[in-house]
């Protein structure tokens, strides 16, 4: 958990720096008639998220640190060493369903703008309901049945709302 | 106030609004029967769907699956020791060992009844209090507003977790809520000359991504998990059980109302609560957690009580009580309406159609959950492979629907996997969203006030409601920064003591 937490903090503190660049090009108070320009707010928070990750890496290294002196098991989630089962495991379906999931509903969004709603509709059920563990057909048949009844019909024929 | 709360009546009657009511008490029961489906995804999904419904239809659905998914955690604590719900969390000390002594039915129905007292009690202090809240605030002014807005962001220390989390996401929201035209000088901000970027990044987005792709993300990688099938006889009405738990009904349905009302605490929190201060009254003390009744009826009356006092402030000053009801603000900003008391008096028909509604759901859950227990089991063993697809499909259609923009779409896709890796290191996700829906009202606010004092911070501390405000801020927050020091310090003298 740690070094996920470090590698948060890091990234905050590199947004929030990134972030500084435009907010540094928006009009400061004496460019524009209010008061006060639309620079003060976001340059405040990106100020302050730069602050909070710096927080954050030294808390977070500090008790890593103090976890290290005490060599108490953290109650962390970082994965012990590996086995070589494991590395082999990496790479299957299991261990990465989530990055397929979200691989697949990208292609799903392309494929609804070029073939249309209906027909990428079937293709994303059938092969999501494949890819989250189902095997009997009739299961992924009636999973294709509910998506397309369901969204049609409450989408399209209730609320009246054009689909892409 | 009563004239009103029957005009609301009179709507809530109106065929097609019952019929919308039933609904969302049968979706929230689902909400929190169905596996991966919790109580704010259901509001999330919903949220696209309601877009196209009229503002007072679309507010008693959403308010009343959100008052009966409180109570639908329950139903899973005590039959799989398995709450649905983080505030049915403590119902399951006295409810699972109900059961497993073959006292599931009783159990049952002492957790229904008492989540509808709870509940009713809940919804009469909100029919009172909210005007009351409201026509004091109708005096604030521009410090007062921004005070609010601060107040309403230190529900961040209420979210669980590292409070430092917390109040990175609500930077973070508050940031993303700067992207777009300033409608004070038309000055584009991070838009990087794209349009789609111009009227900002839109709430939807950001709130179907964050909760429902990232859930359904987190749950692809899991088994599919059944519970054994349970049959069970429930008994609401138990004169002789009624009376054993009378005092506990009331003094934790107060209690709860209390704690919700408050910014920042919820509903888990009531629930704690009352549990331990039934506890402490108990002439019996060492029944509780062995199967005591009053160990279902304290947290089930308490949590229903807050989850209705939550929305006390919600309503009355524009501020979130809760995350669930950080998320229905959002809702009412996209209807392009602005909860607080201007709104109390502009739209006081929809409000008390609101309330309206949520009194009868009380009534509604108490007659609808026998049969649905008993549905319940079986929806219990629908399969993620199917609900998965159809969340995604409606996450995708839903987001599309509300601008017929494909960006959103992408943009929703984004922070679903941003969510996800946020699940990864225990980020309160709601706290983007609470920065995202106060950011605009702190940030106009601020800069109203300073336009008012002539750049002069100090006119917050002059003004005694908007001191008042912003030092219960800071009592809220050094509070969550003490509390978990005095703990850990507690426990580290504890283990040096053994």
């Amino acid at each position: 958990m740690n070094t996920k937490l470090t590698l948060f903090a890091a990234v905050v503190m590199i947004v929030a720096a990134a972030a500084l660049i435009p907010t540094l090009q928006l009009p400061g108070s004496k460019e524009v008639s209010t008061l006060v320009g639309p620079r003060l707010w976001p340059l405040s928070l990106v100020v302050a998220l730069m602050a909070f990750g710096a927080f954050l890496l030294v808390d977070t290294r500090k008790q890593a640190r103090k976890e290290a002196d005490s060599s108490m098991p953290s109650e962390s989630n970082d994965k012990p060493i590996e086995s070589a089962q494991a590395a082999g495991n990496r790479w299957s379906i299991a261990a990465n369903r989530h990055w397929y999931l979200i691989a697949m509903t990208v292609i799903y969004t392309l494929l609804m703008q070029t073939l249309g709603f209906l027909p990428s509709t079937v293709a994303f059920a059938l092969a999501m309901s494949w890819l989250l563990g189902a095997r009997h057909w009739g299961l992924i048949l009636a999973t294709v049945a509910i998506a397309v009844v369901l969204i049609q019909g409450v989408f399209v024929f209730l609320l009246g709302i054009p689909l892409p | 106030m009563l004239d009103s709360f029957l005009s609301g009546l009179a709507v809530v009657f109106e065929p097609i609004n019952l019929l919308i009511l039933t609904s969302a008490v049968f979706i929230g029961f689902i909400g929190g029967a169905l596996p991966g489906i919790s109580g704010v995804i259901l509001v999330v999904i919903l949220l696209p769907v309601t877009y196209g419904m009229e503002p007072t239809q679309a507010f008693m659905l959403l308010t009343a699956i959100y008052g009966s998914t409180v109570f639908s955690g329950l139903i899973t604590a005590i039959l799989y020791r398995a709450p649905g719900t983080p505030e049915a969390v403590m119902t399951s000390f006295d409810g699972y060992p109900m059961t497993q002594q073959g006292e599931a039915g009783k159990a049952l129905g002492i957790g229904i009844l008492s989540s509808a007292i709870g509940g009713l009690v809940g919804t009469i202090a909100l029919i009172v209090c909210t005007p009351l809240l409201a026509s004091v605030a109708l005096k604030f002014s521009s410090p007062e507003y921004f005070a609010l807005a601060i107040l309403g962001l230190t529900v961040v220390s209420s979210l669980g977790g590292r409070l430092i989390l917390g109040l990175i996401g609500a930077a973070m929201g508050l940031f993303i809520a700067t992207v777009g035209i300033d409608p004070l000088t038309g000055v584009s901000r991070y838009t990087f000359n794209n349009l789609n970027l111009s009227e900002g990044i839109g709430l939807i987005p950001v709130i179907v991504g964050l909760f429902a792709v990232s859930e359904v993300m987190k749950r692809s990688l899991g088994g599919e998990a059944h519970q054994p099938l349970t049959r069970v006889k429930v008994k609401i009405f138990d004169m002789p059980i009624l009376r054993r738990i009378g005092v506990t009904l009331s003094r934790s349905s107060l209690l709860g109302v209390i704690i919700g009302i408050l910014p920042g605490i919820g509903a888990s929190t009531a629930a704690m609560v009352s549990y331990s201060e039934t506890v402490r009254w108990s002439k019996h003390p060492e029944q509780f957690g062995k199967g005591a009744p009053e160990g279902i009826a304290a947290p089930e009356s308490a949590n229903n009580a807050a989850a209705m006092g939550a929305l006390v402030p919600l309503f009355a000053l524009g501020i979130p009580g809760s995350g669930t009801t950080a998320i229905i603000l959002g809702a009412f900003i996209m209807h392009g309406l602005q909860p607080g008391p201007l709104f109390m008096v502009s739209s006081a028909d929809l409000i008390y159609a609101v309330f309206a509604g949520l009194f009868v759901v009380n009534f509604m859950i108490l007659a609808f959950s026998k049969p649905f227990i008993a549905l319940f089991t079986r929806l219990l063993n629908v399969p993620y492979s199917v609900l998965g697809p159809i969340i995604i499909m409606c996450c995708i259609v839903g987001t599309y629907s509300v601008s017929n923009s494909m960006f959103d779409v992408w943009l929703m896709l984004g922070f679903g996997v941003i969510g996800y890796l946020l699940e990864k290191i225990n980020f309160p996700t709601v706290s983007i969203i609470l920065g995202l829906v106060l950011g605009p009202i702190a940030e106009s606010e601020l800069r109203r006030t300073l336009a008012m004092s002539q750049g002069d911070l100090s006119i917050l501390m002059d003004r005694p409601i908007s001191a008042t405000l912003l030092v219960i801020s800071v009592i809220l927050l050094i509070a969550a920064i003490i509390v978990p020091l005095r703990k850990r310090a507690r426990a580290k003298a504890a283990v040096s003591q053994h």
